[in-house]
């Protein structure tokens, strides 16, 4: 365990004394998120417009939840949310697999279940809160017809509740061109973490401390697992550096759970380290490696919004082909923890970055395995 | 107990045959030189007894312990100074030698005294906050031994460790390495500088083509060309001779030419003095010096196979 850490330590010493790469490392993402930020900022304008928003419905309730529910839909459609009946329930869930509406809406009985695509997380966001203010209050009613049904009369007949003055958009959780630039950024500068991996053993092997290593007692697993550290905890560094820059120098909203969105961030850097770590044992030669790496991380970069959002593009082959790039969905769920308190996608985003990060380290113990360095 | 006992040690790279059985055995509190030109199979012996390649037959003990079956106490036991400078240049001399004396499980004041040690016997105590990229090649050289000593280990592996470097510099590491082993250490050596080998080892093996040719004290392997002598001639200029006319005097077995000095192994029995006297006026070349040289080891090698040490 001691040389797993001796190890880890030697790795963020040299990083930390590289100054050149730890200083590329830090003022490239925030000079992109200034240049980003400014350039986009009408962009990512304050007023939604909701008339993008679709919705489909099957309304089997009951009938004091389908005459509740039919005042939710005028109010939809006062906000120009488009509503509309689906032709089934199994082609309703089909659309919205198929990502051709927002949601869809399955009333039966007293249940209310909400099928939705996530595609935009704010247009999602929004019925949301509308279905759930929907909800509560049809919940109150129905409790208060219970218990005191003499003054259900008064409330009944209040046919015209508006929703829309319950639920108002509120414009702070919209996120501005630096909040999303911020959050894309700094996972693409951790994506591009992963050359560190990839110098990590390529220099040892160019150095030949790799050879001196394993004449001492130390395990092979020990070197991998020390490297993996210590590369980790060096962009962890370098991340905290630029986050902290962005949220009090440049006013970026990074939300109230901290915790959760430095967990979605520390599992991107496992995993890009891991890829780092696995081209280096696969590939013998640096610049050969580094090659590989820099035509994928632009790929997969554009797929997952680091330059801008893919969902803007209005085209569903991209959004569909969004889906394998691994930063989509750390980027996806940072932003719903953020700005939609929504948690759905954090548990995707992880099992995908520690999955892969997975794989990597097996196939480098792998490649370590045959032979030294 | 052998520090180093080898039994039929075979190793493959395709169709080349690296090592070709052999069995050296080292006894503790040796300097034992392994000379040979490149490609003899030094390296890959040195390799596999670290552990860095795996032999395709034969075992190697390491002070009784077989380095397979009992890799830990093998490694524990061994410091490797490689051919090559393995060395952080970004980290200080000494985190280098405290980084890699960590490795063998050294810790705390342990590894602090260790530490210092390593650096003040190489001579680079004063040096031991600064990094490598700004030593000389020297000073590389000796930190690169200051890392395969701090754990003070029993044996001690020099892969041609003067490579490349200043006359001061390698004097230094030679009186080092005799130093380390009045300390304790035995010393596997290897190198094709006869020379080094001749001044250091108690014991030597000759190696080529991957297998050990001969093998003993210094006087015992020269005594193996007692049949021969040698004679240095130092000329104004070596351009103008032709080894192949000068071969062709009779009972003149090799000629060896470094530089302006010209290395004539002839037949002990054949007297040919005055035959090679006369090539080299016969041919204007003006002869400065001329001395008969008592034999040496690349006169050992030249013998066994027929080629120089440094081809």
């Amino acid at each position: 365990m001691m040389r797993i850490f001796r190890i880890m330590f030697k790795e963020i010493k040299e990083n930390l004394t590289d100054k050149k790469t730890m200083l590329m490392m830090v003022l490239f993402p925030i000079v992109l998120i200034l240049i980003l930020g400014f350039a986009f900022s009408n962009e990512f304008s304050q007023s939604y417009p909701t008339s993008d928003i679709q919705l489909i419905y099957t309304d089997s309730g009951s009938k004091e939840m389908s005459e509740g529910f039919q005042n939710f839909m005028k109010n939809c459609d006062d906000m120009g949310i488009k509503i509309k009946e689906a032709e089934s329930t199994d082609k309703g869930i089909n659309d919205i697999k198929n990502a051709k509406y927002t949601g869809y809406i399955l009333v039966k009985d007293n249940i209310i279940t909400l099928y939705k695509n996530d595609k935009n997380f704010i247009d999602t966001n929004i019925i949301e809160s509308l279905l759930k203010t929907f909800i509560d209050r049809f919940n109150s009613i129905s409790v208060i017809a219970r218990n005191n049904p003499s003054i259900m009369g008064k409330i009944v007949s209040d046919e015209n509740y508006d929703f829309t003055r319950v639920v108002s958009l509120d414009k702070e959780k919209q996120p501005s061109s630096m909040d999303y630039y911020s959050v894309t950024m700094l996972t693409l500068i951790i994506l591009y973490g992963a050359m560190g991996g990839i110098f990590s053993i390529g220099e040892e092997r160019t150095r030949k401390t790799g050879d001196r290593m394993l004449c001492s007692p130390v395990k092979k697993y020990e070197i991998l697992t020390g490297k993996l550290l210590g590369q980790s905890f060096s962009i962890l560094i370098q991340s905290v550096i630029v986050f902290l820059f962005s949220k009090f120098i440049l006013g970026a909203n990074w939300g109230t759970d901290l915790p959760t969105v430095f967990a979605v961030v520390l599992s991107g850097i496992i995993f890009s380290v891991s890829i780092g770590i696995c081209l280096g044992f696969i590939i013998k030669n640096n610049n050969a490696a580094m090659g590989v790496i820099n035509s994928i991380i632009p790929f997969i970069a554009f797929l997952g919004g680091s330059y801008f959002p893919i969902s803007e593009v209005g085209s569903d082959v991209l959004s569909k082909l969004s889906n394998i790039s691994p930063i989509r969905w750390t980027n996806n769920s940072i932003f719903q923890v953020v700005f939609a308190k929504n948690y759905g996608d954090v548990p995707m985003a992880l099992a995908i970055n520690l999955t892969c990060a997975a794989v990597f380290i097996a196939i480098s113990a792998m490649a370590f395995k045959k032979e030294a360095f | 107990m052998k520090a180093v006992k080898i039994d039929g040690l075979t190793k493959r790279f395709g169709d080349t045959i690296a090592l070709d059985n052999i069995n050296p055995e080292i006894d503790e509190g040796e300097i034992y030189g392994l000379l040979g030109p490149n490609g003899a199979g030094k390296s890959t012996a040195i390799n596999i007894i670290c552990g860095l390649l795996k032999s395709d037959r034969g075992n190697v003990f390491v002070l009784g312990k077989n380095i397979r079956k009992e890799p830990d106490f093998t490694k524990r036991n061994i410091g490797v100074v490689p051919q090559d400078l393995a060395i952080y240049e970004d980290l200080t001399a000494y985190e280098n030698v405290g980084f890699f004396a960590s490795l063998y499980g050294l810790k705390g004041e342990n590894l602090k005294q260790n530490i210092e040690m390593a650096l003040k016997f190489v001579g680079l105590d004063d040096k031991s906050g600064e990094k490598p990229k700004k030593f000389s090649s020297g000073m590389k050289r000796r930190l690169n031994i200051a890392c395969a000593i701090a754990h003070r280990p029993k044996l001690i592996i020099m892969d041609e460790p003067t490579v490349g470097i200043d006359p001061q510099s390698r004097n230094h590491i030679l009186e080092s390495v005799k130093k380390l082993n009045k300390m304790g250490s035995t010393i596997i050596y290897t190198s094709h500088y006869m020379e080094e080998v001749e001044a250091i080892c108690t014991k030597i093996a000759i190696m080529d083509h991957g297998k050990i040719i001969a093998e003993g004290t210094k006087e015992e392997l020269k005594s193996i060309i007692t049949n021969t002598n040698t004679i240095l001639v130092t000329v104004g200029s070596a351009a103008d001779i032709d080894e192949n006319k000068l071969k062709q005097i009779n009972g003149v077995k090799n000629i060896i030419v470094n530089e302006n000095v010209v290395k004539i192994i002839g037949m002990r029995d054949v007297n040919n003095l005055d035959k090679i006297i006369l090539y080299f006026t016969g041919n204007h070349i003006p002869i400065k010096n001329l001395e008969t040289q008592t034999p040496d080891l690349e006169t050992v090698f030249l013998t066994l196979t027929g080629r120089k040490l440094r081809d």
